[in-house]
């Protein structure tokens, strides 16, 4: 792949850096080594603006952006880390761990390749993992028995990588949101299994995954470093 | 009847067919059944997992054994002070539904496609709301000039005073004298965001793409406001003539009126408007704009986050009422990313009127240096609840001692509620606020789409807290974090004021819920709720104080 | 929980795409396949056979000598010389009753260009036909 040409430069945490046309705040932060934290992004997947960690201090713009959604301007002069901006980083980043509880904050890797994204948000920002206890969110599905893909909602923040990848990267359009607001779910068709729906298994969803939410099930059986819901039967699977 | 088929078919000779076809469905089942669900996924060509998810974030649908012609009752907030939770309790079949816009005449009940008006009394017939009282104050007015004139929601009592009058000009001087007036006259956004109408049309114009677009948002979500009603159902050309003036200053070609669910009369009259119009010539193929623009009616399926222009126009296009991330603006990139207008009915209705009497009218209207009149719903625990049209700058307690009627006999003013429930609650103590943005911001509130719900002293503020928390919660998207965990969270911490909770704690997590709300949110409803909260903790520390303290 | 895996880059050996992956094994087994985010082909993409598809490696069917079926239809260990002519006669039986279309080669998408080369030329210039063709996608 060829990068885009440079588009010009723009003021970054006091340095003045340079971006490519089209790049996002976020992305020409990344790109010079300051890591704005996020739990939505995926660089290969149209930017989404769900988690708003990313948000940063813009000149002369109200309130904070996210910095995903917001494509660099030529003498834009941004902030990525101020004490309020982290300290409402902070706060949110507690909400998000609130939803699932902190218990279940550690996850094998074995889970996927971005499993520990939130846990390296939380040892990044250090918020108070005891604060806004409250209802869970998730809700998950250990009926959906493939050999694959753990659907392991009780993990699940709600991001909806998984949703985006299967669209933008494979094409499948398997799965989707379902409700709204708190109650949101990752589904299928008529809340089914993968299996009955247009799912090919490619695991793309599994690899995005922040959290260990959707989990790489054939590795945790055949590490068995955790002891995974059991296979269907080949009956089971028949039917 | 039609078969699927035959709907498929009909839904793809028309723009923006999903709604449209949700709708049609719906009607014909009862509910949206998977076959239903099937046939707009193989039809439109949408994946079966996106029909189905997109059917579940809508209220109205019902997608299970539920039916739509089961009652639904209101339960927004002014419908709550009227026990109709109570009532929704003692009708096992009936199922609640938002505020449902017509708090003037409490508590609407939908069935189907009819509105019946349940009191302590009796259930009657309500199609229409009340018509809006002559201007109290004797004021000069804009959008309610001739809204009380004998036959002004037809074709005929509208165009025998001076209607389309203002087009009939316009297609003579040309669209840039309609920009110039609009700019002159200062009108902006009436749906709350207060953006300048003229350079919106304006961006629209310039902008390069076909076909352009002209969105008039007419889904009244908002809790405590009904002027979108009121205007719709007594003066509906005023809107349309509104429209057709923006497709023609904007070279637009499609235009939609995105409906609530809730208002399913005006459906009915709102499409024989616009075949009125199409019978001589102003709407539809070679018309008397020398287009092909036309407008079309999409009905809303039961969403608050959807009366956001993003989400609207998700909506409009078959896709997850998400809102969307800005820029772009829908100016340049809005239905089908194309240009669009997206303007609210109030905004709309207010132009014909500008354009005839000139900018310099519009401007007078106003108090002081503000400019113009806001349409204003006041409801709740008042003597005189509707729809009255006040200048900008207008006091508060003028509206609501003088032209409202003051509070129910032996009771007195505690707090009102602005922008409906989005700029959370004043206290009476405040209500010498003028109605205008400056003034309402100095109070940490605003004044939005200009829905005010009284409450006297009888109220408990804790609760009415809660219950426009409720409504926030319920109908938080789920897209960005901080609204969807945030408005959770706040329901419960308002579950649990009480003498068990720890009240430092409690303050602790609310304010802090409340600012990551305000300064993360993706789009305004996570900021309104936390206005709500907010509200309550510098507004009513009293009341919260002695939740928290046991009983003696 | 977390026990150590260890992580070797390589290319997938299913189709001709050449998506990148990490095999991820403990104690030299496999126990898992995560796709390469810095793949040049596969930009963290992988499809089902690529994710999933390594239960063959440890498995014990697997296949380790050559094995051919004797009189009796069983199969039986054979050397590679004795599989190779069995599979050559097999051909060119074949070929001789029913012509040289009778015979009809796919080479295996995960073959090098130089096999490739071998094999059209042993379907062409061997049997005379050309009846040859590959399965260069999964």
């Amino acid at each position: 792949m060829t990068s885009p040409p440079a588009a010009g430069t723009f003021m970054l945490d006091g340095r003045q850096v340079e971006f490519r046309e089209g790049e996002s705040v976020l992305a020409a932060a990344r790109r010079h080594g300051i890591d704005v934290p996020s739990l939505c992004y995926d660089d290969r997947l149209e930017a989404f603006g769900g988690c708003r960690l990313c948000a940063v201090a813009v000149k002369g713009v109200n309130g904070f952006p996210a910095s995903c959604t917001t494509q660099a301007q030529p003498d834009m002069e941004v902030e990525t880390r101020t004490p309020e901006l982290d300290d409402l980083r902070r706060t949110l980043l507690a909400m998000v761990v609130s939803e699932n509880g902190s218990e279940r904050l550690a996850v094998d890797p074995l889970r996927g390749l971005a499993s520990q994204e939130l846990q390296e948000a939380v040892a990044d920002l250090n918020p108070d993992l005891d604060r806004f206890k409250g209802a869970t969110s998730g809700s998950s599905r250990p009926d959906d028995a493939n050999p694959f893909i753990l659907r392991d909602y009780d993990l699940c923040i709600s991001c909806y990588r998984c949703v985006r990848v299967c669209a933008e990267q494979e094409g499948d359009y398997a799965i989707t949101v379902a409700g709204r607001g708190f109650g949101t779910n990752i589904s299928v068709e008529f809340d089914g299994h993968l299996r009955d729906s247009s799912c090919t298994f490619c695991g793309q969803c599994v690899q995005t995954c922040p959290t260990g939410a959707l989990a790489d099930r054939k590795a945790m059986r055949f590490a068995q470093t955790e002891e995974p819901p059991p296979l269907p039967t080949r009956k089971e699977r028949r039917t | 009847m039609y078969s699927n088929s035959q709907l498929i078919e009909m839904a793809g000779q028309q723009p923006a067919p999903f709604l449209w076809l949700l709708d049609q469905f719906h009607r014909r089942d009862e509910r949206l059944t998977p076959d239903a669900m099937r046939a707009i996924a193989s039809g439109l060509r949408m994946p079966l997992a996106d029909v189905y998810g997109t059917a579940t974030f809508y209220h109205h649908l019902n997608l299970g054994n539920g039916s739509r012609s089961n009652p639904r009752v209101c339960t927004g907030p002014v419908c709550r002070l009227r026990g109709s939770e109570q009532w929704l309790a003692d009708c096992p079949q009936a199922q609640s539904m938002a505020c449902a816009g017509r708090c003037d005449v409490p508590v609407p009940i939908l069935q189907g496609d009819s509105t019946h008006r349940l009191t302590d009394s009796a259930l009657e017939a309500a199609a229409k709301g009340p018509l809006p009282v002559p201007n109290p104050g004797g004021l000069p007015e804009c959008i309610f000039e001739h809204i009380r004139q004998p036959h002004q929601a037809t074709y005929e009592g509208y165009t025998a005073r001076d209607g389309f009058q203002a087009l009939d000009a316009a297609l003579d001087s040309g669209p840039d004298r309609v920009l110039q007036t609009l700019d002159d006259s200062g009108l902006a956004g009436r749906g709350g965001a207060g953006f300048p109408t003229g350079r919106k049309w304006r961006s629209v114009q310039e902008a390069p793409g076909t076909p352009k677009t002209i969105v008039c948002n007419a889904d009244e979500g908002e809790p405590g406001c009904f002027k979108d009603r009121a205007i719709l159902e007594y003066d509906p050309y005023a809107v349309l003539e509104g429209m057709i003036l923006a497709a023609f200053a904007s070279g637009a070609e499609l235009g939609f009126i995105y409906l609530r669910y809730e208002y399913p009369e005006l459906l009915t009259q709102l499409e024989e408007a616009l075949t009125a119009c199409r019978t001589v010539g102003l709407l539809g193929p070679a018309n008397k704009l020398g287009s092909d623009f036309d407008i079309h009616i999409r009905r809303g399926a039961g969403a608050y986050v959807c009366g956001e222009e993003g989400s609207l126009l998700n909506s409009l296009e078959g896709k997850h009422p998400f809102p969307r991330n800005r820029p772009p603006f829908p100016v340049t990139h809005g239905y089908l990313q194309k240009p669009t207008v997206v303007n609210n009915v109030e905004t709309l209705a207010a132009v014909p009127h500008i354009l005839r009497h000139g900018a310099e009218w519009y401007r007078d209207l106003g108090r002081g240096d503000l400019v113009g009149t806001k349409v204003i719903s006041v409801s709740g625990d008042v003597q005189r609840p509707g729809n009255y049209e006040v200048p900008f700058g207008f006091p508060l307690s003028e509206l609501l001692y003088d032209w409202a009627g003051g509070p129910p006999s032996g009771s007195n003013f505690q707090a009102a509620s602005m922008a409906g429930l989005s700029g959370g609650f004043l206290s009476a103590n405040d209500f010498d606020v003028t109605l205008d943005e400056p003034s309402l911001r100095s109070c940490n509130s605003m004044l939005g789409a200009a829905g005010i719900i009284v409450y006297d002293d009888t109220r408990d503020m804790v609760d009415e807290t809660r219950v426009a928390i409720e409504f926030f919660a319920e109908e938080s998207c789920g897209k960005c974090f901080p609204c969807r965990i945030g408005s959770r969270r706040l329901r419960e911490r308002l579950d649990a004021v009480g003498p068990d909770t720890d009240r430092d704690e409690w303050l602790d997590e609310v304010n802090d819920l409340g600012r990551v709300m305000r300064n993360l949110s993706a789009c305004g409803l996570g900021v309104a709720a936390s206005f709500v909260s907010d509200s309550l903790v510098r507004n009513f520390p009293d009341q919260l104080e002695q939740r928290f303290e046991a009983p003696e | 929980m977390t026990a150590a895996f260890e992580k070797t880059r390589t290319i997938c050996g299913y189709c001709g795409v050449g998506c990148t992956v990490d095999v991820l094994t403990r104690d030299n087994r496999i126990i898992g396949i995560q796709p390469a985010l810095d793949g040049p082909a596969n930009e963290g993409a992988l499809c089902v056979k690529g994710q999933f598809a390594y239960d063959y490696v440890h498995h014990p069917d697997r296949l380790r000598h050559p094995m051919v079926r004797n009189a009796e239809g069983v199969l039986e260990r054979a050397t590679w010389k004795q599989a190779l002519r069995k599979a050559a006669a097999g051909f060119m039986q074949s070929a001789e009753r029913h012509g040289r279309h009778a015979v009809y080669g796919i080479a295996s998408g995960r073959t090098p260009t130089e096999a490739d080369y071998m094999m059209q030329r042993f379907m062409r210039a061997g049997f005379g036909t050309h009846f040859i063709d590959n399965c260069s996608r999964a």
